[in-house]
């Protein structure tokens, strides 16, 4: 069997609400140093927290997108440590009792569906930030200090670089999905821990587990864990061990470098947040915002599979985000065909999108000039291949297909007589062709549909071009 | 009984410097906390609710107030020095 690698992610996410988590500042990125700030802001003294509805709510619904259980009650603590990022000495945030305890996220691997449970979902506040410059000093922002955060904090279920990078991405596009941050990892709104360590069941050795922090981007994600499972293996392979220690990835060394002895829970002193008594939540309240969330992705991709007849791959890819989807969805008005659909979208678009690597809301083709596209192929006025070079067209200036399609002079020549008359005429110029074709080469077809293709400049209709030649050169 | 070294990572954690003649002040005091907490761990809370709050009043949440956020001036006024706006201080490794 060898090394198995578990791995669990701490995943902190910005809420996008309009104000603070504990105060009436401003919630809002980049904005002018030190202007989104009050005295809850400092932990000036006398300074009281009160806890923000949005923020709140915000946290609710990732609970019910992640099928949590929603505690009934919230309570808050203090997470005391002594850092220039936050004044009062503690951050408030929760800790034997988190807003949201368990619940799921399935991502599909290659063996199929994986259920990777998460152990729950805490809200607290954000930190203040800091720039370390190269005299020695470090220069203190406190706009982001009580930004609302949510941490995610999953079950060690995720075995591989590969199984984090999907998890992340799903998670990814479920935050944005139910609309409760912008989840930009460049500018520090979703941020990601990393917990690893290697068993070996038959030698029954175990490193012991590494922190892995300041981590910008799934891709340093990746590498980070890959470097790690290696650094464990050859440690254990040594007879040695790893420490609990934190350490964070260096993007230019391209490792892993120590920062500190990892912190243990009971070094934070955690002990309630006595400024801020219990909140109920209401079935009312929890159910309002239960109603008010959108579909969320799993939900739209059982509806696709249903709906559009699409396959579990297919409609997990249409239901990666709510834009593409909606996308799909907006063309289906007009085609009414699924399979045609998933087809052009699936490949040409989503090809183009991965090429420029672009989302889908950048796009300059609309739903209905794609659609009027795919019902020309559809309809035979231009073939597939046409099709796909109109579409190419589009991408790039952005007209309609009709104008494309016009101004080329592309249209699709089905006209029978036409094309009768020009399969003749190929096949009076090309006996050797029928002979090869009669003798079993049926190369011999693909070289006078050539042929026919370069006269029509490659507006022939195929169907009917292909069917002909069969025809005429059976009566020769 | 509390030893040296738990007075020592307390005192790191806390970022308080002690002085090794001092040690002995601290696990005595400690000590004297924890049998105070041992005491306490005598009485029999089973099948008792936890105690969270101390009063009977349920918190309530903000919406749409009034924000009290300071100028850039009145924020940097009680800070000793300060560059581009920022709060300037000596990097703390950590």
């Amino acid at each position: 069997m060898g090394y198995k690698t578990l791995i669990g992610l701490e995943i902190h996410v910005e809420l996008m609400t309009k104000k603070k988590i504990f105060c009436n500042c401003k919630n809002e990125f980049g904005g002018e140093v030190n202007t989104h700030v009050c005295p809850v802001c400092l932990g000036l003294p006398g300074a009281l927290p009160v806890m923000d509805k949005e923020a709140l709510e915000f946290g609710i619904r990732a609970g019910i997108a992640f099928n949590s259980e929603i505690e009934k009650e919230v309570r808050t603590d203090r997470k005391n440590y002594f850092y220039p990022d936050l004044t009062k000495g503690y951050q408030i945030s929760q800790a034997d009792l988190p807003l949201c305890k368990g619940g799921h996220l399935d991502i599909e691997i290659e063996d199929g569906v994986k259920r990777i449970n998460l152990e729950r979902i805490h809200i607290e506040e954000d930190t203040g930030k800091q720039l370390h410059t190269e005299d020695g000093t470090s220069l203190l922002d406190f706009n982001r200090c009580g930004v609302p955060l949510i941490e995610i904090v999953t079950k060690p279920d995720i075995n591989s670089a590969e199984e984090a990078r999907l998890f992340l991405e799903k998670l990814r596009s479920t935050i944005k999905y139910i609309g409760i941050s912008d989840v930009r990892m460049e500018e520090g709104s979703l941020r990601c821990d990393v917990n690893i360590n290697v068993i070996h069941d038959e030698k029954k050795i175990k490193s012991r587990i590494t922190e892995v922090k300041n981590l910008n981007s799934f891709r340093s994600a990746v590498k980070a864990i890959e470097y790690e499972e290696k650094r464990h293996k050859e440690l254990l392979e040594k007879g040695e061990n790893t420490d609990n220690e934190t350490r964070r990835w260096d993007e230019n060394l391209n490792e892993t470098v120590i920062m500190r002895r990892k912190f243990g829970a009971s070094d934070y002193r955690f002990a309630n947040e006595g400024d801020l008594p219990a909140i109920k939540i209401e079935d009312t309240w929890l159910h309002e915002i239960k109603e008010n969330l959108p579909e969320l992705p799993h939900e739209k991709k059982v509806r696709f599979m249903v709906e559009y007849s699409l396959g579990h791959y297919e409609a997990d890819v249409l239901t990666g985000s709510r834009e593409l989807a909606a996308f799909f969805e907006e063309i289906y008005k007009h085609v009414n065909d699924s399979k045609l659909l998933s087809n052009w979208v699936m490949g040409d678009v989503l090809r183009r999108l991965k090429e420029e690597d672009m989302e889908i809301e950048a796009l300059h083709v609309s739903p209905k000039d794609l659609a009027d596209l795919i019902l020309m192929v559809k309809d035979g006025k231009i073939n597939n291949n046409t099709g796909k070079k109109v579409l190419r067209d589009m991408f790039e200036s952005g007209k309609s297909p009709e104008i494309i399609v016009k101004e080329q002079g592309l249209i699709q020549i089905s006209d029978e007589g036409a094309l009768e008359e020009m399969v003749e005429r190929i096949l009076d110029a090309n006996p050797q062709s029928i002979e090869d074709y009669k003798n079993g080469k049926d190369r011999a077809i693909g070289f006078l549909m050539g042929q026919i293709m370069k006269e029509t400049k490659g507006k022939a209709n195929p169907q009917m071009v292909n069917k002909m030649l069969l025809d005429k050169i059976s009566l020769r | 009984m509390i030893t040296k070294d738990e007075v020592n990572h307390i005192a790191s954690i806390a970022k308080l410097k002690i002085k090794d003649d001092e040690i002995s002040l601290f696990t005595e005091k400690f000590d004297q906390v924890m049998s105070f907490v041992q005491k306490i761990k005598e009485v029999d809370t089973e099948n008792v609710e936890p105690t969270y709050k101390i009063n009977d009043e349920d918190g309530f949440l903000k919406e749409n107030g009034e924000s009290q956020t300071l100028t850039r001036e009145e924020v940097l006024r009680n800070t000793v020095d300060t560059q581009y706006g920022y709060f300037k201080i000596l990097k703390v490794v950590e």
